[in-house]
């Protein structure tokens, strides 16, 4: 299937899904309203849900709106579904 | 440079609108006040929400509130009604508005006028000399610098921070970067920005003051046994796909745009700096709103997911939003339809140029949605409530 994913800032690792998402489908990643890549999503994926655009390891930054919105609590790669079971708060 | 027409005061500011509003200054007034409101074509009522009782700080957050609202560039003079043995007096209140405006403002009390067909009369004429004065006033052209464009949210969704306030932020960059100011506040949402905010701030004072807000409130929680950071993002945020409480309120905070926060207000208070600035005020969207409208600003833009009908009694509301199913289910209440950002069929930065251009047409004397309905939803936030003993 074929679908968006939308990256907010320039900075960002993750881009929200725009439509839900499954295993295999390959989305077309939109910065400004611009095609910039394409990225097969990993995961069954909800709509407005984050994948990562980028390979983040463990104890980096999710970067989202270019500001750092936590901390990778495992290896995820591009495509992987970025949420409360691989990421979590910076403060703790 | 752009400009819009609107009503030069005494002190240098414009209003883009040009009202009389009647107060009460406590709830036993409400009514009389609204029967004189009732009588005037055109007649602004602005209903009090509390009468004796007040204490502390409550008191003066309600007096410089309601200083606020006759001060406010969009009013061109105010009536308050009282009773005569409330907390919040109309005479000094209107002793304090005259020490700072040229304005017309009168004052009376039931008590002393002899009831309510008296006050009524005596009302009625005021604010007929006043609406009549002032539809005589011409409007004059000024530029977006003196603009204070309030912003806040409320019954956001997932789309929120996807749609209406990234592209508000936009819109915001652009009011600040011709000279203009921007206001957000909801200090609730704030929670978990702090260190974000914090770098944004323009120096060590706003950033302390920053600080004191957001951690303040959130020890009150903590006092009340209410762990916030733990309950956010709640089950229904991650539901949406929020992961984090940093993630959820970045959503939030974006309206404001990416420019240096300037100053830090109490809530209800008038800006001494220009650009944008943060407002202390709570989460009940009618509370937060008025405050900003008590600092001076002239219009508000709300962005919402799951829609809201609200309005305010001093400045118009522009409402919008980035789901559409809301915007298709509440076209009578929102204004604006943002939701091509989040089918990817339009950018942020065009979304933001949509409400920047919008926000010129309101001040040229387009109506919002909620100013064709004549919504003037009025709450002014209070601490210090007592007498609520729990009995249980």
């Amino acid at each position: 299937m074929s679908g968006k994913i939308l990256r907010m800032n320039p900075k960002d690792n993750v881009g929200m899904v725009l439509q839900d998402a499954n295993p295999g489908d390959a989305l077309t990643v939109l910065y400004e309203g611009q095609p910039e890549a394409t990225v097969t999503v990993k995961d069954a994926t909800d709509i407005y849900h984050k994948v990562a655009l980028a390979p983040i390891k463990t104890d980096e930054y999710v970067v989202k709106y270019g500001e750092l919105i936590g901390v990778a609590t495992q290896d995820i790669a591009v495509g992987e579904h970025v949420h409360v079971f691989n990421v979590r708060s910076i403060k703790v | 440079m752009i400009k819009v027409k609107g009503y030069k005061r005494a002190d240098g500011s414009y209003g883009i609108r040009n009202k009389v509003i009647i107060m009460a200054s406590v709830g036993c007034a409400n009514e009389t006040a609204r029967r004189v409101a009732e009588n005037v074509n055109g007649l602004v009522f602005i209903q009090a929400g509390k009468g004796c009782g007040q204490v502390g700080d409550a008191v003066e957050i309600t007096k410089r509130t309601m200083t606020g609202f006759a001060l406010n560039p969009n009013v061109y003079g105010a009536i308050i009604i009282g009773l005569g043995c409330e907390t919040i007096q109309p005479f000094p209140l209107q002793d304090r508005i005259m020490a700072a405006t040229d304005k017309p403002v009168y004052a009376m009390s039931i008590q002393e006028e002899g009831g309510t067909i008296r006050t009524i009369d005596k009302a009625t004429r005021i604010a007929r000399k006043l609406l009549t004065e002032a539809s005589k006033q011409p409007q004059v052209e000024f530029d977006l610098s003196h603009l204070l464009l309030a912003t806040n949210c409320g019954g956001s969704d997932a789309t929120s921070g996807l749609a209406p306030n990234p592209a508000l932020g936009v819109a915001s960059d652009k009011l600040v970067a011709v000279g203009g100011s921007v206001m957000f506040g909801e200090t609730t949402e704030l929670i978990g920005t702090e260190h974000i905010l914090a770098r944004r701030a323009k120096d060590e004072q706003t950033k302390d003051r920053l600080l004191t807000i957001i951690h303040g409130l959130e020890q009150q929680f903590a006092d009340l046994g209410v762990d916030v950071r733990g309950a956010n993002p709640s089950p229904g945020n991650q539901k949406g796909g929020l992961s984090t409480l940093e993630e959820k309120a970045l959503g939030g905070i974006s309206k404001g745009g990416t420019t240096p926060i300037n100053e830090v207000l109490k809530y209800g208070e008038i800006p001494s700096e220009k650009g944008l600035v943060v407002m202390d005020t709570p989460g009940y969207d009618i509370e937060s709103v008025t405050g900003m409208s008590a600092a001076g600003a002239q219009l508000c833009v709300f962005t919402t997911g799951r829609g809201t009908p609200i309005g305010n009694p001093i400045m118009p509301m522009l409402k919008i939003t980035g789901n559409k199913i809301t915007y298709q289910k509440m076209d009578d209440n929102i204004d604006l339809d943002l939701s091509g950002i989040v089918d990817g069929k339009m950018s942020i930065e065009e979304g933001g140029q949509m409400i920047f251009d919008k926000l010129i047409d309101i001040c040229n004397g387009e109506q919002t949605k909620a100013e064709s309905f004549g919504f003037n939803e009025v709450a002014i936030y209070r601490n210090n409530e007592v007498w609520c003993c729990n009995l249980d």
